[in-house]
């Protein structure tokens, strides 16, 4: 046969990812829950196993993208103690190196880009250090799997615990502000009328 | 290869509007034309058509080998100079195409020949690979075709895995357009649904809306940094506007990769002519200004070297089509006119997907020049 077995749209007219997100223009906190791997999070009865497993797909190339870059994995660690750093998988060959903090869990926060998506979003968080501790005892204890440290986005927005339940929240910009990558201007691309081959 | 008539599907309007097919219909007038089919045996496809575009594909990527190595033909394709290095990188890293498109002229009697290879932004892809497909499947389901009808059309299944093995992984594809034009809105929304069926992450975004930050990286509307981008705009306009000064960074991943910038131009006819004197797929093409070229007097056809959609194209002499393209010089092409069909004028489009050929579109157009007012018509293969 010279033609495809099947040819199947999982997408149905009007549904693709078109959606933006402004930077910055949420507001307030988003409840959710935090888990440290997939199976934690299918454990809870909230998710089902799928939900879990695209969540955690989904955080992890979002980690990839966003988390905090640095030149080398000294730097990196003296951020994040009591954590692995690991170069970044470059895109292009002969680029800089760089280091991002090892991925400590994911915050699943239904509702938290509103309707515009129905599987719930997944934020990347990672463990370090609050201020004013001191950062050899509680790297110590990050490293150790203790219980010392905090989750924080990679925009530095702590994730606060609201006590029973294991329900957690954090600042809603932390869904859309991308720190370290400002963008300095957009409308660079696109001068030109449609029209080509 | 045959051209025959066939009674429309009572309801495919509905299934265009269905599946975002706007351009079904565009002013009123039938762009997806399924009142006729054309008929091909599977030797057609097979011996010329299928292994044609395979010969020309290997023709063409040993084109960007000759091209790469040689600044003064850069020059003659009036590629600009800030992306020399770029182009030749990417092909010494072996970036990977995703897609490509040769037009030929076939008419089932004398070998096919090569019109032209739209490398870089190729269109006219969602109604070759889904919606012709549907109508086969539908037509031999209701009766109106012989149950063992096919087609030349994996293209589907080919993009998915070609997506897939692009290397991105658990990186973002970003896949960019212009927004508001309903044929690339449909040809980037399909390739998303192809590329998430290959498992991979995706995010939508209008070429205007691409942002850059202080270290020349681009960035999606979220603010996150797009590290794979597929673009549905020629390259040529990207070098051209001002975000252009960022991309000989290499700091994306582009597909289709720079180096396609050496096969999505009309000088890649002269320069194949050049490199395969007399090879029976091809028809002498010259740069515009080479006497041979001009020795073919109106027996010619002038392409400007980054044109499209049949605009500006001069026959023999007389005066060129509308449009906006020339500025960077032409190619001068012998004239091989369309075949014609009860006045109706075909021109095979095929696909080539990772660098295998995987299907045709018939594009039927009333007059000497395919447009983008050429009617869609649909194919199978019988016998």
């Amino acid at each position: 046969m010279k033609r495809s077995v099947a040819v199947g749209l999982t997408l149905a007219a009007g549904v693709a990812s078109w959606y933006v997100i402004a930077p910055g223009s949420g507001q307030g906190e988003v409840s959710g829950q935090l888990y440290t791997d997939a199976d934690a999070c299918s454990a809870d009865a909230r998710y089902t196993r799928d939900q879990c497993l695209t969540a955690f797909v989904s955080a992890s190339a979002t980690h990839e993208e966003t988390a905090p870059r640095y030149a080398t994995a000294a730097d990196c660690e003296a951020d994040f103690p009591g954590t692995r750093c690991e170069p970044l998988h470059q895109t292009v060959a002969g680029a800089a190196p760089a280091f991002i903090p090892a991925m400590a869990g994911v915050v699943l926060a239904a509702g938290a880009v509103g309707a515009l998506t129905a599987a719930p979003a997944a934020l990347p968080v990672y463990r370090t250090c609050p201020p004013g501790t001191d950062p050899r005892t509680c790297g110590a204890s990050v490293g150790s799997g203790g219980v010392g440290g905090a989750y924080y986005t990679s925009g530095g927005y702590r994730v606060s615990s609201r006590g029973p339940g294991g329900g957690v929240s954090v600042a809603r910009a932390s869904f859309t502000a991308r720190p370290g990558t400002a963008t300095l201007a957009r409308g660079g691309f696109g001068a030109r009328a449609a029209g080509h081959a | 290869m045959e051209r025959r008539g066939i009674a429309p599907r009572a309801d495919w309007r509905r299934q265009a509007d269905a599946v975002g097919f706007a351009y079904a219909t565009i002013d009123g007038k039938p762009y997806w034309d399924e009142t006729t089919y054309y008929r091909f045996t599977l030797a057609e496809i097979e011996r010329d058509l299928e292994a044609a575009t395979g010969t020309l594909i290997g023709m063409c990527y040993s084109a960007v080998d000759h091209i790469v190595a040689r600044p003064e033909l850069m020059r003659r394709l009036a590629i600009p100079e800030m992306a020399w290095d770029m182009i030749a990188r990417s092909w010494r890293r072996k970036d990977k195409d995703l897609y490509g498109r040769f037009d030929l002229r076939y008419d089932g009697a004398s070998p096919p020949k090569l019109y032209e290879f739209n490398a870089d932004t190729p269109t006219a892809l969602f109604e070759a690979a889904v919606f012709q497909w549907g109508w086969l499947e539908q037509n031999i389901a209701r009766g109106a075709l012989p149950k063992d009808a096919d087609q030349f059309n994996s293209i589907h299944e080919r993009l998915i895995a070609a997506l897939g093995g692009l290397g991105i992984g658990r990186r973002m594809l970003h896949i960019a357009a212009l927004r508001d034009d309903d044929e690339d809105r449909l040809t980037v929304e399909y390739l998303e649904d192809c590329a998430r069926q290959a498992g991979l992450a995706t995010q939508l975004i209008a070429i205007g809306d691409i942002g850059v930050t202080r270290d020349g990286r681009f960035t999606d509307l979220g603010d996150r940094i797009i590290t794979d981008l597929f673009k549905l705009y020629p390259w040529e306009w990207l070098l051209a506007e001002p975000f252009g000064q960022y991309l000989p960074r290499d700091l994306v991943r582009m597909i289709e990769p720079p180096w396609k910038m050496a096969l999505a131009n009309k000088g890649l006819l002269a320069v194949l002519w050049e490199m395969f004197p007399d090879h029976e797929l091809l028809l002498p093409a010259y740069f515009a200004g080479d006497p041979r070229g001009e020795a073919l007097g109106r027996a010619s056809v002038r392409k400007p070297l980054l044109g499209r959609e049949g605009r500006n194209i001069a026959i023999g002499g007389a005066p060129p089509t509308e449009g906006p393209y020339g500025a960077e010089g032409h190619v001068v092409q012998a004239l091989a006119a369309l075949p014609d069909f009860a006045g109706h004028r075909p021109v095979i489009g095929s696909w080539v997907v990772a660098g295998a050929p995987c299907g045709i579109g018939v594009r039927e157009a009333d007059g000497p020049v395919t447009s983008d007012a050429a009617r869609f018509v649909p194919h199978a293969i019988i016998g």
